[in-house]
Protein backbone atom coordinates (compact mmCIF):
# COMPACT_ATOMS: atom_id res chain seq x y z
CA UNK A 1 0.00 0.00 0.00
CA UNK A 2 1.69 3.24 -1.09
CA UNK A 3 0.18 5.02 1.90
CA UNK A 4 2.41 3.06 4.25
CA UNK A 5 5.31 2.27 1.90
CA UNK A 6 6.18 5.74 0.62
CA UNK A 7 7.18 6.99 4.04
CA UNK A 8 9.78 9.24 2.42
CA UNK A 9 6.94 11.31 0.94
CA UNK A 10 5.29 11.94 4.32
CA UNK A 11 7.15 15.16 4.94
CA UNK A 12 6.31 16.51 1.50
CA UNK A 13 2.63 15.60 1.91
CA UNK A 14 2.40 17.16 5.37
CA UNK A 15 4.27 20.25 4.16
CA UNK A 16 1.98 20.82 1.17
CA UNK A 17 -1.06 19.97 3.27
CA UNK A 18 -0.22 22.75 5.71
CA UNK A 19 0.53 25.19 2.86
CA UNK A 20 -2.68 24.33 1.02
CA UNK A 21 -4.83 24.46 4.14
CA UNK A 22 -3.40 27.78 5.30
CA UNK A 23 -3.78 29.29 1.81
CA UNK A 24 -7.41 28.13 1.64
CA UNK A 25 -8.00 29.45 5.15
CA UNK A 26 -6.58 32.86 4.26
CA UNK A 27 -8.54 33.06 1.02
CA UNK A 28 -11.82 32.15 2.71
CA UNK A 29 -11.10 34.30 5.77
CA UNK A 30 -10.30 37.35 3.64
CA UNK A 31 -12.91 37.08 0.91
CA UNK A 32 -15.64 34.46 0.95
CA UNK A 33 -16.56 34.33 4.65
CA UNK A 34 -17.00 38.09 5.19
CA UNK A 35 -18.84 38.34 1.88
CA UNK A 36 -21.26 35.54 2.79
CA UNK A 37 -21.71 36.98 6.29
CA UNK A 38 -22.44 40.43 4.88
CA UNK A 39 -24.88 39.01 2.32
CA UNK A 40 -26.76 36.92 4.89
CA UNK A 41 -26.82 39.85 7.30
CA UNK A 42 -28.10 42.20 4.59
CA UNK A 43 -30.78 39.69 3.65
CA UNK A 44 -31.82 39.23 7.27
CA UNK A 45 -32.03 43.00 7.77
CA UNK A 46 -33.93 43.43 4.52
CA UNK A 47 -36.42 40.74 5.48
CA UNK A 48 -36.87 42.15 8.96
CA UNK A 49 -37.22 45.66 7.55
CA UNK A 50 -39.78 44.45 5.05
CA UNK A 51 -41.69 42.64 7.78
CA UNK A 52 -41.66 45.77 9.93
CA UNK A 53 -42.83 47.82 6.98
CA UNK A 54 -45.55 45.31 6.21
CA UNK A 55 -46.65 45.41 9.84
CA UNK A 56 -46.74 49.21 9.69
CA UNK A 57 -48.75 49.20 6.48
CA UNK A 58 -51.12 46.69 7.96
CA UNK A 59 -51.74 48.84 11.01
CA UNK A 60 -52.24 51.84 8.77
CA UNK A 61 -54.70 49.98 6.59
CA UNK A 62 -56.54 48.72 9.65
CA UNK A 63 -56.81 52.29 10.89
CA UNK A 64 -58.08 53.47 7.51
CA UNK A 65 -60.58 50.63 7.48
CA UNK A 66 -61.80 51.58 10.95
CA UNK A 67 -62.17 55.20 9.86
CA UNK A 68 -63.99 54.13 6.74
CA UNK A 69 -66.35 51.92 8.71
CA UNK A 70 -67.00 54.73 11.18
CA UNK A 71 -67.74 57.08 8.27
CA UNK A 72 -70.10 54.55 6.75
CA UNK A 73 -71.90 54.05 10.06
CA UNK A 74 -72.19 57.79 10.52
CA UNK A 75 -73.52 58.19 6.98
CA UNK A 76 -76.03 55.44 7.55
CA UNK A 77 -77.23 57.08 10.77
CA UNK A 78 -77.52 60.43 9.00
CA UNK A 79 -79.42 58.87 6.13
CA UNK A 80 -81.78 57.07 8.48
CA UNK A 81 -82.50 60.18 10.53
CA UNK A 82 -83.03 62.13 7.31
CA UNK A 83 -85.47 59.50 6.11
CA UNK A 84 -87.25 59.55 9.46
CA UNK A 85 -87.48 63.35 9.46
CA UNK A 86 -88.72 63.42 5.89
CA UNK A 87 -91.32 60.75 6.52
CA UNK A 88 -92.51 62.48 9.69
CA UNK A 89 -92.73 65.78 7.87
CA UNK A 90 -94.61 64.15 5.04
CA UNK A 91 -96.98 62.46 7.49
CA UNK A 92 -97.64 65.72 9.30
CA UNK A 93 -98.24 67.50 6.03
CA UNK A 94 -100.52 64.75 4.82
CA UNK A 95 -102.46 64.85 8.10
CA UNK A 96 -102.93 68.64 7.80
CA UNK A 97 -104.03 68.31 4.20
CA UNK A 98 -106.31 65.43 5.06
CA UNK A 99 -107.92 67.50 7.81
CA UNK A 100 -108.37 70.50 5.55
CA UNK A 101 -109.83 68.32 2.82
CA UNK A 102 -112.13 66.63 5.31
CA UNK A 103 -113.28 70.04 6.59
CA UNK A 104 -113.91 71.31 3.08
CA UNK A 105 -115.74 68.14 2.16
CA UNK A 106 -117.84 68.35 5.33
CA UNK A 107 -118.64 71.95 4.47
CA UNK A 108 -119.58 70.95 0.93
CA UNK A 109 -121.70 68.10 2.28
CA UNK A 110 -123.42 70.43 4.71
CA UNK A 111 -124.12 72.98 1.97
CA UNK A 112 -125.41 70.26 -0.31
CA UNK A 113 -127.58 68.78 2.43
CA UNK A 114 -128.98 72.23 3.22
CA UNK A 115 -129.74 72.73 -0.42
CA UNK A 116 -131.39 69.31 -0.59
CA UNK A 117 -133.39 70.00 2.57
CA UNK A 118 -134.57 73.36 1.34
CA UNK A 119 -135.39 71.84 -2.04
CA UNK A 120 -137.37 69.14 -0.31
CA UNK A 121 -139.20 71.55 1.93
CA UNK A 122 -139.94 73.63 -1.12
CA UNK A 123 -141.16 70.52 -2.93
CA UNK A 124 -143.28 69.46 0.04
CA UNK A 125 -144.70 72.95 0.25
CA UNK A 126 -145.54 72.86 -3.44
CA UNK A 127 -147.17 69.46 -3.00
CA UNK A 128 -149.45 70.96 -0.28
CA UNK A 129 -150.46 73.78 -2.53
CA UNK A 130 -151.08 71.40 -5.40
CA UNK A 131 -153.04 69.04 -3.07
CA UNK A 132 -155.09 71.97 -1.75
CA UNK A 133 -155.83 73.02 -5.32
CA UNK A 134 -156.78 69.42 -6.18
CA UNK A 135 -159.01 69.22 -3.07
CA UNK A 136 -160.73 72.55 -3.99
CA UNK A 137 -161.27 71.54 -7.61
CA UNK A 138 -162.49 68.03 -6.77
CA UNK A 139 -164.87 69.30 -4.12
CA UNK A 140 -166.32 71.77 -6.64
CA UNK A 141 -166.66 69.22 -9.40
CA UNK A 142 -167.93 66.33 -7.28
CA UNK A 143 -170.17 68.02 -4.81
CA UNK A 144 -170.34 71.51 -6.16
CA UNK A 145 -169.11 72.87 -2.88
CA UNK A 146 -167.01 75.85 -2.94
CA UNK A 147 -164.17 75.57 -0.50
CA UNK A 148 -161.81 78.34 0.01
CA UNK A 149 -158.12 77.80 -0.26
CA UNK A 150 -157.39 78.03 3.43
CA UNK A 151 -159.73 75.25 4.50
CA UNK A 152 -158.62 72.93 1.70
CA UNK A 153 -155.04 73.45 2.79
CA UNK A 154 -156.00 72.65 6.37
CA UNK A 155 -157.69 69.46 5.17
CA UNK A 156 -154.60 68.40 3.29
CA UNK A 157 -152.46 69.12 6.34
CA UNK A 158 -154.70 67.08 8.65
CA UNK A 159 -154.64 64.11 6.22
CA UNK A 160 -150.92 64.44 5.85
CA UNK A 161 -150.56 64.42 9.64
CA UNK A 162 -152.68 61.25 9.89
CA UNK A 163 -150.67 59.44 7.20
CA UNK A 164 -147.30 60.57 8.56
CA UNK A 165 -144.79 62.48 6.66
CA UNK A 166 -144.91 62.57 2.90
CA UNK A 167 -141.47 61.33 2.42
CA UNK B 1 -1.10 -8.09 -11.48
CA UNK B 2 1.48 -6.23 -13.46
CA UNK B 3 3.35 -3.45 -11.70
CA UNK B 4 1.65 -0.07 -12.01
CA UNK B 5 -1.71 -1.64 -12.85
CA UNK B 6 -2.90 -2.80 -9.42
CA UNK B 7 -5.92 -1.27 -7.72
CA UNK B 8 -3.64 0.31 -5.13
CA UNK B 9 -1.32 1.97 -7.61
CA UNK B 10 -3.70 4.88 -7.97
CA UNK B 11 -2.47 5.98 -4.54
CA UNK B 12 1.20 6.14 -5.54
CA UNK B 13 2.86 9.47 -4.81
CA UNK B 14 4.72 10.75 -7.87
CA UNK B 15 6.98 13.75 -7.52
CA UNK B 16 6.29 16.36 -10.16
CA UNK B 17 8.84 18.97 -9.10
CA UNK B 18 11.77 17.86 -7.00
CA UNK B 19 12.28 20.19 -4.05
CA UNK B 20 14.80 19.85 -1.28
CA UNK B 21 15.27 22.24 1.61
CA UNK B 22 18.11 21.49 4.02
CA UNK B 23 18.03 17.81 3.15
CA UNK B 24 14.27 17.57 3.67
CA UNK B 25 12.34 16.28 0.66
CA UNK B 26 9.37 18.55 0.09
CA UNK B 27 8.84 17.74 -3.57
CA UNK B 28 5.72 19.03 -5.26
CA UNK B 29 3.88 15.78 -5.99
CA UNK B 30 0.59 14.65 -7.56
CA UNK B 31 -0.80 14.83 -4.01
CA UNK B 32 0.35 18.45 -3.72
CA UNK B 33 -1.21 19.17 -7.11
CA UNK B 34 -4.54 17.69 -5.94
CA UNK B 35 -4.37 19.87 -2.83
CA UNK B 36 -3.63 22.90 -4.96
CA UNK B 37 -6.56 22.12 -7.28
CA UNK B 38 -8.76 21.64 -4.20
CA UNK B 39 -7.75 25.03 -2.82
CA UNK B 40 -8.36 26.72 -6.17
CA UNK B 41 -11.70 24.94 -6.74
CA UNK B 42 -13.03 25.61 -3.22
CA UNK B 43 -11.92 29.26 -3.44
CA UNK B 44 -13.51 29.71 -6.86
CA UNK B 45 -16.69 27.99 -5.73
CA UNK B 46 -17.10 30.34 -2.78
CA UNK B 47 -15.54 33.56 -4.08
CA UNK B 48 -16.99 33.52 -7.59
CA UNK B 49 -20.32 32.19 -6.32
CA UNK B 50 -20.56 35.14 -3.94
CA UNK B 51 -19.13 37.77 -6.31
CA UNK B 52 -22.44 39.59 -6.69
CA UNK B 53 -23.74 39.00 -3.17
CA UNK B 54 -27.32 39.34 -4.31
CA UNK B 55 -30.16 39.60 -1.85
CA UNK B 56 -32.03 37.02 -3.90
CA UNK B 57 -29.32 34.47 -4.64
CA UNK B 58 -28.86 32.60 -7.89
CA UNK B 59 -28.16 28.89 -8.01
CA UNK B 60 -24.42 29.14 -7.50
CA UNK B 61 -24.67 31.72 -4.73
CA UNK B 62 -27.31 29.54 -3.06
CA UNK B 63 -24.91 26.62 -3.00
CA UNK B 64 -22.11 28.74 -1.53
CA UNK B 65 -24.46 30.09 1.13
CA UNK B 66 -25.79 26.60 1.76
CA UNK B 67 -22.24 25.39 2.51
CA UNK B 68 -21.71 28.31 4.86
CA UNK B 69 -24.99 27.86 6.69
CA UNK B 70 -24.51 24.10 6.88
CA UNK B 71 -21.22 24.48 8.74
CA UNK B 72 -22.49 27.43 10.76
CA UNK B 73 -25.52 25.52 12.05
CA UNK B 74 -23.37 22.44 12.67
CA UNK B 75 -21.02 24.50 14.83
CA UNK B 76 -23.88 26.26 16.60
CA UNK B 77 -25.67 23.01 17.42
CA UNK B 78 -22.60 21.22 18.73
CA UNK B 79 -20.64 24.03 20.41
CA UNK B 80 -23.10 26.91 20.73
CA UNK B 81 -22.34 30.59 20.34
CA UNK B 82 -18.89 30.22 21.93
CA UNK B 83 -17.86 28.31 18.84
CA UNK B 84 -18.33 31.27 16.52
CA UNK B 85 -14.71 32.32 16.70
CA UNK B 86 -13.54 28.94 15.41
CA UNK B 87 -15.91 29.12 12.46
CA UNK B 88 -13.35 30.15 9.78
CA UNK B 89 -11.17 27.16 10.72
CA UNK B 90 -14.05 24.70 10.79
CA UNK B 91 -15.44 26.04 7.53
CA UNK B 92 -12.04 25.76 5.86
CA UNK B 93 -11.63 22.24 7.21
CA UNK B 94 -15.03 21.17 5.86
CA UNK B 95 -14.51 22.76 2.45
CA UNK B 96 -10.96 21.38 2.15
CA UNK B 97 -11.98 17.79 2.92
CA UNK B 98 -15.23 18.02 0.92
CA UNK B 99 -13.53 19.36 -2.22
CA UNK B 100 -10.59 16.97 -1.75
CA UNK B 101 -12.98 14.02 -1.57
CA UNK B 102 -15.25 15.23 -4.38
CA UNK B 103 -12.44 16.07 -6.80
CA UNK B 104 -10.99 12.65 -6.03
CA UNK B 105 -14.20 11.16 -7.43
CA UNK B 106 -13.28 12.41 -10.91
CA UNK B 107 -11.84 9.37 -12.69
CA UNK B 108 -8.02 9.30 -12.70
CA UNK B 109 -7.87 12.20 -10.25
CA UNK B 110 -5.72 11.83 -7.16
CA UNK B 111 -7.44 11.72 -3.76
CA UNK B 112 -5.11 13.20 -1.15
CA UNK B 113 -7.55 12.33 1.67
CA UNK B 114 -6.89 8.64 0.94
CA UNK B 115 -3.44 9.04 2.50
CA UNK B 116 -3.13 8.30 6.19
CA UNK B 117 -0.40 10.88 6.67
CA UNK B 118 -2.64 13.66 5.36
CA UNK B 119 -5.65 12.72 7.47
CA UNK B 120 -3.42 12.03 10.46
CA UNK B 121 -1.76 15.44 10.30
CA UNK B 122 -5.19 17.07 10.16
CA UNK B 123 -6.50 14.95 13.04
CA UNK B 124 -3.36 15.55 15.06
CA UNK B 125 -3.61 19.32 14.59
CA UNK B 126 -7.24 19.15 15.70
CA UNK B 127 -6.28 17.00 18.69
CA UNK B 128 -3.43 19.25 19.79
CA UNK B 129 -5.55 22.35 19.27
CA UNK B 130 -8.50 21.10 21.37
CA UNK B 131 -6.19 19.83 24.09
CA UNK B 132 -4.39 23.17 24.33
CA UNK B 133 -7.76 24.92 24.24
CA UNK B 134 -9.05 22.82 27.13
CA UNK B 135 -5.90 23.31 29.20
CA UNK B 136 -5.90 27.04 28.50
CA UNK B 137 -9.54 27.34 29.52
CA UNK B 138 -9.68 24.99 32.50
CA UNK B 139 -6.06 24.65 33.65
CA UNK B 140 -5.57 21.57 35.81
CA UNK B 141 -9.30 20.99 35.99
CA UNK B 142 -8.91 19.69 32.43
CA UNK B 143 -7.75 16.40 33.92
CA UNK B 144 -11.13 15.93 35.60
CA UNK B 145 -12.28 15.22 32.04
CA UNK B 146 -10.82 11.73 32.45
CA UNK B 147 -13.00 10.98 35.46
CA UNK B 148 -16.55 10.13 34.41
CA UNK B 149 -18.96 12.18 36.53
CA UNK B 150 -20.81 10.19 39.17
CA UNK B 151 -18.49 7.18 38.95
CA UNK B 152 -17.66 5.61 42.33
CA UNK B 153 -14.05 6.16 43.50
CA UNK B 154 -13.42 2.43 43.55
CA UNK B 155 -13.92 2.35 39.80
CA UNK B 156 -11.44 5.17 39.08
CA UNK B 157 -8.36 2.98 38.59
CA UNK B 158 -10.27 1.15 35.87
CA UNK B 159 -12.14 4.08 34.31
CA UNK B 160 -9.36 6.66 34.17
CA UNK B 161 -7.03 4.57 31.95
CA UNK B 162 -9.98 3.79 29.65
CA UNK B 163 -10.85 7.47 29.38
CA UNK B 164 -7.22 8.44 28.76
CA UNK B 165 -6.83 5.79 26.06
CA UNK B 166 -10.08 6.79 24.41
CA UNK B 167 -8.97 10.43 24.49
CA UNK B 168 -5.56 9.62 23.02
CA UNK B 169 -7.09 7.44 20.33
CA UNK B 170 -9.19 10.33 19.05
CA UNK B 171 -6.68 11.49 16.42
CA UNK B 172 -6.19 7.87 15.31
CA UNK B 173 -9.88 7.14 14.88
CA UNK B 174 -10.52 10.54 13.32
CA UNK B 175 -7.78 10.10 10.73
CA UNK B 176 -8.28 6.39 10.04
CA UNK B 177 -12.02 6.86 9.49
CA UNK B 178 -11.52 9.31 6.63
CA UNK B 179 -8.47 7.57 5.20
CA UNK B 180 -10.02 4.09 5.28
CA UNK B 181 -13.27 5.20 3.71
CA UNK B 182 -11.49 6.90 0.85
CA UNK B 183 -9.01 4.05 0.42
CA UNK B 184 -11.69 1.36 0.42
CA UNK B 185 -14.01 3.22 -1.94
CA UNK B 186 -11.39 4.00 -4.53
CA UNK B 187 -9.83 0.55 -4.33
CA UNK B 188 -13.23 -1.09 -4.81
CA UNK B 189 -13.96 1.10 -7.82
CA UNK B 190 -10.61 0.19 -9.33
CA UNK B 191 -11.09 -3.55 -8.68
CA UNK B 192 -14.45 -3.52 -10.42
CA UNK B 193 -13.06 -1.37 -13.21
CA UNK B 194 -10.50 -4.17 -13.75
CA UNK B 195 -13.34 -6.72 -14.01
CA UNK B 196 -15.00 -4.66 -16.76
CA UNK B 197 -12.03 -5.32 -19.06
CA UNK B 198 -11.27 -8.90 -18.07
CA UNK B 199 -14.91 -10.06 -18.41
CA UNK B 200 -15.36 -8.71 -21.95
CA UNK B 201 -19.04 -8.45 -22.93
CA UNK B 202 -20.16 -9.59 -19.46
CA UNK B 203 -18.23 -6.61 -18.16
CA UNK B 204 -21.48 -4.64 -18.40
CA UNK B 205 -22.44 -6.10 -15.02
CA UNK B 206 -19.47 -4.70 -13.07
CA UNK B 207 -19.82 -1.51 -15.11
CA UNK B 208 -23.37 -1.04 -13.83
CA UNK B 209 -22.08 -1.84 -10.36
CA UNK B 210 -19.44 0.87 -10.73
CA UNK B 211 -22.10 3.38 -11.70
CA UNK B 212 -24.08 2.59 -8.55
CA UNK B 213 -20.90 2.50 -6.45
CA UNK B 214 -19.84 5.90 -7.76
CA UNK B 215 -23.10 7.35 -6.48
CA UNK B 216 -22.47 5.76 -3.10
CA UNK B 217 -18.88 7.05 -3.07
CA UNK B 218 -20.08 10.61 -3.76
CA UNK B 219 -22.35 10.26 -0.75
CA UNK B 220 -19.45 8.90 1.34
CA UNK B 221 -17.20 11.72 0.12
CA UNK B 222 -19.70 14.21 1.53
CA UNK B 223 -20.48 12.14 4.62
CA UNK B 224 -16.85 11.75 5.66
CA UNK B 225 -16.21 15.47 5.30
CA UNK B 226 -19.28 16.01 7.48
CA UNK B 227 -18.17 13.42 10.04
CA UNK B 228 -14.65 14.84 10.30
CA UNK B 229 -16.11 18.32 10.77
CA UNK B 230 -18.76 17.39 13.32
CA UNK B 231 -16.27 15.35 15.37
CA UNK B 232 -13.93 18.33 15.40
CA UNK B 233 -16.83 20.47 16.62
CA UNK B 234 -17.65 17.91 19.33
CA UNK B 235 -14.02 17.86 20.47
CA UNK B 236 -14.06 21.65 20.67
CA UNK B 237 -17.28 21.42 22.68
CA UNK B 238 -15.62 18.92 25.04
CA UNK B 239 -12.64 21.24 25.41
CA UNK B 240 -14.85 24.21 26.23
CA UNK B 241 -17.31 22.49 28.55
CA UNK B 242 -15.41 19.34 29.62
CA UNK B 243 -18.30 17.01 30.41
Amino acid sequence: MPQLQQIDTFLSQAFWLVIAFVVLFLVLRMTAIPKIQATLEARREKIEGDLDKAQMFRQESEQVLAEYEAAIAEGRDKAQSAIRNASEEAKAKAAVEHEQLAKRLAEDIRVAEDRIASARNEAIGNIRDVAADVVQTMAERLVGAKINKISSAAAVDSVAEQKGTVS
Amino acid sequence: MAAGKGPLDQFTIKPLIELDIGGADISFTNSSLAMLITVVAASLFLVVGMRRGQLVPGRWQSMAELGYEFVASLLKETVGNEGRKYFPWIFTLFMFILFGNMLGMIPSAFTFTSHIIVTFVMALVVFIFVTLLAVAKHGLRFFSFFVPPGAPKAMWPLLIPIEVISYLSRPVSLSVRLFANMLAGHTLLKVFAGFVFTLGAAGVVPLLFIVALTGLEVLIAFLQAYVFTILTCLYINDALHLH
